[in-house]
């Protein structure tokens, strides 16, 4: 039996918002996006000693039991965290609804395991502890199978 | 800047498993069975809670509502605000599990408190399910 789905599942998730195509502009036109696209983890994300602007994904790492899934049932319905970091509330939901048009409801392929669809909704905007920067939080409830041996 | 007060975790299956029960004994193994499930699911997250100095997961509370048929568990940000923590021996001047939970621009929220209530949601359900079986 594999083991669980959560690293390929991360895996495919950043690698849809990686290749995600028309990125969003804030209200002058200007991309929203930084490079790179997404971060990953609880860890800092590279380079944070030099504060790296707004406008990127941190993808967070979901609470894992010995079962493996964010909600301790292998096999099942699992919840991962997407935070839409931007420099304004409204971009950092400009770069939701985009994220939004790439994974909710959309089958993508993760090693190992039959295709993955989820159901994203969102928290916020919510400010940083900082100040200077904004998130939406997205939640990706998703439901994976394992593959056919 | 706007900080939440609250951080809490709500489990409402209690209030509507009250509205199925039909007998005395039922509402009895109802109650007991709303505080057991709220107990374990503060178990649970304060398993899964992040620990430093101690002084966020001593302020974790439970706390039960509805004449006692909901409950919630997470921090409020009386308990913070002001309040020395005694092993940096420095006020706390920020309700700061908003970005243990939520995350901050450098750093993924760990949201242990939907962890838990997720890990525990089923076994909620059938506990009260059991209970309002009139044995």
């Amino acid at each position: 039996m594999p083991d669980s789905p959560t690293g390929p599942l991360w895996d495919a998730l950043g690698k849809a918002i990686d290749q995600g195509v028309n990125p969003p502009l804030d209200v002058d036109g200007e991309p929203i996006l930084r490079t790179p696209r997404v971060y990953r983890g609880r860890t800092e994300p590279d380079g944070a000693g030099e504060l790296p602007s707004p406008g990127y994904f941190l993808l967070g790492m979901p609470v894992e039991t010995e079962q493996g899934w964010y909600n301790g049932e292998a096999g099942q319905d699992g919840l991962f965290r997407i935070h839409c970091w931007a420099s304004t509330p409204d971009d950092a939901q400009r770069l939701y609804q985009w994220v939004k048009a790439l994974i909710h409801r959309v089958p993508l392929a993760v090693a190992g395991y039959e295709p993955v669809s989820g159901i994203l909704s969102k928290s916020g905007p919510l400010p940083d502890a900082t100040g200077g920067a904004w998130q939406v939080q997205a939640s990706y409830d998703t439901e994976a199978k394992e593959a056919a041996a | 800047m706007q900080f939440r007060v609250t951080m809490l975790v709500r489990n409402l299956d209690g209030l509507k498993a009250r509205r199925r029960s039909k007998t005395a004994r039922q509402k009895a193994a109802l109650r007991q069975a709303v505080e057991e499930q709220g107990a374990a699911t503060l178990a649970v997250a304060e398993d899964l809670c992040p620990i430093d100095t101690g002084f966020m997961i001593e302020r974790l509370r439970l706390t039960f509502t509805r004449n006692g048929l909901n409950w919630n568990i997470g921090f409020r940000a009386e308990d913070f605000l002001g309040v020395v923590n005694p092993v940096t021996d420095r006020v706390v001047t920020a309700f700061y599990p908003v970005f243990v939970l939520g995350g901050t621009r450098h750093m993924a929220g760990n949201d242990f408190l939907t962890a838990a209530l997720r890990l525990r949601s089923a076994r909620i359900r059938a506990a009260y399910r059991k209970a309002l079986t009139d044995a």
